[in-house]
């Protein structure tokens, strides 16, 4: 654009002359007064002037005639192509010249998340990061694992969709909300000329806040990222640069009570124990909330699916069938096609997702019968008073029968006759996380809900629910033995054991030969071996095995 | 240097049966000449081991059993005169075990799984004795995949198992004292990160060497079953010479590379190394020279249209003598080969 005003100058031997005045317009700031550039002409005569505080470049006499111009600075664009202005003689003709900068746009390409604990892929390995990346379906998008209270870090690849004119600062944003905790992730980036469709190196950010001081689970927390130019040879006022969109990542965030310490950081345990403790903030209740899921997860097609590949994952998956090699700890269950383990898989499982929380004051505890090989879990019916010679009364499945007992993790009627069963014992209270059983205050109560008798070592197998069962062949509902000591009498045997009274236990059928070398109404002697029944006494029929 | 040699053959088997001029190759060090034994019921066959009585081979069967009692026979082969024996029952009644053989001052001597619900004890047994608690002094243990140590003979048996250890299984040598019932073990060292699925180590005059089967990481290839109908998930092999304390002497090498395999076995005979896995689509065998430093392990993996369990290897004078259940119908077969060892 330009305009003309009257002028008296001419040149030497009277060819008419007149001057032309070029502002340079910044076109993102039309305000700006760009002072300090260089704009050079070109016609019948060539020449260069600098603009003033105004931002205009004057030229004086010059012969009348078209003029095209541009100006030098490099990061700023001319127009294309070169404008003209006709200057006219004997006037101050006008033209504006506007430029722009061209500024850099970036996009997240991906993130590799820093200070977090890696995330281990149900024995098949440990997630590398990156654990997001640009295009990469959101389903397999990796999941990050921090505990409470820490701040998140990534290293944050981006894209250069859009380069600079010169060489740009941007700085870079990732804003979110976890719960309660609003965190901004913030650094910078330099973008060069000739970056476009480059991945930038990737830059370190941490976040703000911390995450939550809780257990969580952060499953559609979107990061939204922003970028603005801060600074650059082109950017004549940053202020003025817009803050613009830059894409934004999710990752399904587990926030767990602590640090990982003594197991590997699996997936599937961290998923059900943040899931079902979120905002606990303390081990008790960590410890009983995260339990929860297990006492809903027992029966056919209820049973926890692993996260690796939606594997349902069981107890004694096969009856008697059941494998009996690589099926007792965390990694088995894990890692098995079939999802199955023992009761020593389910025990190790519960501690390791307390271990995955940098709980470790949890531990199996295996039990065993204190007088017999093996013990039978509920429910079985012992029917009348049993053929055989106490204490192992009953004949297995035709005296004393199987019926429909405690459900197990992803099976209703997982094995039931065991020479051990594990558990898990924490200051909260013992667990079995095998039927979904607990807390319980101790061992002894859990038996009274989870045990329906012990057996002798010789077993019978049988079909049942589809699967082949055994049970001990004989059978009995429960019993401990003891040996009389000098001063013992029969009442005080029986209170002690929490019988009614000395009669009621001399009069047990268990207690046939008790009976036998002390006619009625009964008596002991120290050495006397005494039948404390279970269905009369209050008694533990099991113990720890060392 | 490494050679692997890919046959898209269905030959190996198909002209053992027939008892035809068997699967060539290039290098007939390898080619164990896999013919069918004939073996009594051998649809009840489920594992096999060989094991040397004086100069001669014998096979050791399991046999599946229905009451937890499956027998072990002896089968002779390789020219033996000896008879068919029943040696003793692997009493396990809650599960099929995992078992070993190795020879004994009084015939044979026997390990394996007794597993509970939540413990998995060890038994042991030799030729005229009691069945004993190998693991008494660990009730609460859990012990899986016993083997008895291979190579040059020690003071006596000694075997190694995979022991579940807070959380996470690890390798372990009973060295001695296997009849005390107070056997003591020790951990052997760790050679790779990962889980352990079974392990083998492999007595010299001068160390040991000690061959680990980890977990295949990442995409796994799938798991098949053995003769028992236990699963055996992929994995892979990982080699270490040990000092004869027992420590890593490094390298840790693959010998097999990635490949994943689901059994192995190998055996010491005359400096050299010799190793055999089932593979998915056949076996691969290698051998290295322990002489070298370095090992260098020579390998050959051969396709077969057979699923392959039970590998066992057995080195004999010169020769390296090789068996294998093909599991690939309703009716297994055991199949038996040798190699010259030099």
């Amino acid at each position: 654009m330009g305009g003309t005003a009257s002028t008296c100058d001419e040149m030497p031997g009277g060819q008419p002359l007149g001057d032309l005045v070029i502002t340079v317009i910044n076109d993102e700031d039309p305000s700006d007064a760009m002072s300090g550039f260089t704009v050079q002409i070109k016609g019948s005569v060539n020449d260069s002037q600098p603009t003033d505080k105004s931002g205009r470049a004057t030229f004086k006499g010059l012969p009348a005639g078209p003029y095209t111009y541009t100006q030098t600075n490099n990061c700023f664009v001319n127009p294309s192509p070169d404008p003209s202005a006709n200057v006219t003689a004997g006037s101050t003709n006008t033209a504006d010249l506007h430029v722009h900068a061209n500024h850099s746009t970036v996009k997240i390409k991906q993130l590799a998340f820093t200070g977090n604990n890696p995330v281990e892929n149900d024995t098949a390995g440990v997630f590398a990061p990156p654990e997001w990346v640009d295009g990469r379906a959101q389903s397999d998008q990796l999941p990050v694992s921090y505990a409470r209270n820490k701040k998140i870090g990534v290293n944050a690849t981006f894209t250069v969709t859009a380069a600079p004119s010169c060489t740009e600062t941007v700085n870079v944003k990732g804003t979110a909300t976890f719960g309660s905790a609003s965190v901004e992730l913030t650094g910078s980036v330099t973008v060069n000329p000739g970056d476009a469709g480059k991945d930038l190196a990737a830059v370190s950010l941490t976040s703000n806040n911390p995450l939550p001081n809780q257990i969580d689970i952060f499953e559609s927390t979107d990061i939204s990222w922003t970028a603005q130019v801060a600074s650059g040879s082109g950017v004549r006022n940053p202020g003025s640069q817009p803050t613009v969109p830059a894409g934004t990542t999710r990752n399904v965030i587990y926030v767990t009570l602590g640090d990982p310490a003594g197991s590997p950081n699996h997936w599937t345990l961290l998923d059900i124990s943040c899931r079902a403790a979120s905002g606990k903030d303390n081990e008790n209740d960590f410890v009983s909330a995260s339990f929860v899921p297990f006492t809903a997860h027992t029966g056919d097609g209820n049973g926890f699916k692993r996260k690796r590949d939606g594997k349902e994952l069981t107890y004694y998956k096969f009856g008697a069938g059941t494998p009996s090699s690589g099926v007792f700890s965390c990694s088995d269950l894990l890692s098995r096609v079939d999802g199955t383990g023992r009761c020593g898989a389910w025990a190790n499982f519960l501690v390791a997702m307390h271990q995955v929380h940098g709980v470790t004051s949890s531990a199996v505890l295996d039990v065993v019968p204190k007088f017999a090989p093996l013990l039978i879990v509920r429910n079985c019916a012992f029917n009348g008073a049993g053929s055989l010679p106490a204490p192992f009364t009953h004949k297995g499945q035709t005296e004393c029968v199987k019926s429909d007992g405690i459900f197990g993790q992803g099976k209703n009627n997982p094995q039931f006759t065991f020479g051990d069963h594990a558990l898990v014992k924490h200051p909260t209270g013992i667990y079995d996380p095998s039927y979904g059983v607990g807390p319980k205050p101790d061992v002894k109560t859990w038996q009274v809900g989870g045990i329906a008798g012990l057996g002798d070592s010789a077993i019978v197998s049988f079909p049942f629910g589809g699967d082949s069962h055994f049970m001990p062949a004989k059978c009995s509902v429960g019993f401990i033995l003891y040996t009389a000591v000098a001063g013992d009498t029969l009442d005080s045997i029986a209170t002690s054991f929490g019988v009614a009274s000395g009669s009621v236990l001399y009069n047990h059928a268990y207690n046939w030969r008790l009976q036998a070398l002390h006619p009625p109404p009964g008596t002991v002697n120290p050495g006397d071996m005494v039948i404390i029944p279970r269905d009369i006494a209050s008694i533990d029929i099991l113990k720890p095995n060392p | 240097m490494r050679r692997i040699r890919w046959e898209q053959s269905v030959g190996l088997v198909l002209l053992a049966v027939a008892g035809c001029p068997r699967y060539a190759m290039t290098d007939n060090k390898f080619d164990f000449k896999f013919a069918p034994l004939a073996v009594e019921n051998v649809a009840s066959v489920s594992s096999v081991r060989l094991v040397a009585e004086g100069k001669f081979a014998t096979l050791a069967v399991m046999r599946k059993s229905q009451d937890g009692l499956p027998e072990l026979n002896l089968e002779p082969i390789s020219g033996s005169k000896n008879p068919t024996r029943a040696l003793f029952p692997l009493t396990s009644p809650f599960g099929t075990p995992s078992w070993d053989l190795a020879r004994h001052a009084t015939g044979f001597a026997a390990v394996w799984t007794k597993p509970g619900s939540a413990i998995s004890q060890l038994g042991y047994q030799y030729s005229g004795g009691e069945e004993l608690k190998l693991t008494g002094r660990y009730p609460a243990g859990i012990f899986q995949s016993p083997r008895f140590v291979r190579g040059a003979a020690g003071s006596g048996p000694a075997l190694t198992a995979v022991m579940l250890q807070g959380g996470s299984y690890g390798l372990v040598l009973f060295p001695s004292a296997l009849e005390s019932g107070k056997a003591v073990y020790q951990n052997l060292p760790s050679i790779a990160s990962g889980v352990v699925q079974d392990g083998l180590l492999v007595r010299s005059d001068s160390g040991y060497f000690l061959v680990v089967r980890m977990l295949q990481q990442g995409d796994r290839a799938p798991d098949r079953k053995d003769a028992r109908g236990e699963s055996l998930p992929a994995g892979v092999l990982v080699f270490s010479r040990l000092n004869a304390k027992l420590e890593a002497l490094g390298p840790i090498v693959k010998p097999l590379g990635d490949t994943p395999v689901y059994e192995f076995d190998c055996d010491l005979i005359d400096g050299g190394i010799f190793l055999i896995a089932t593979t998915q689509a056949g076996y691969a065998a290698g051998r290295a020279n322990i002489a070298e430093a370095e090992l260098k392990w020579v390998t050959f993996s051969i396709l077969t249209k057979q699923q392959l369990v039970s590998p066992s290897l057995l080195g004999l004078e010169n020769r390296v003598e090789a068996a294998v259940l093909d599991d690939s119908s309703a009716s297994p077969r055991v199949l038996i080969g040798s190699i010259n060892a030099h």
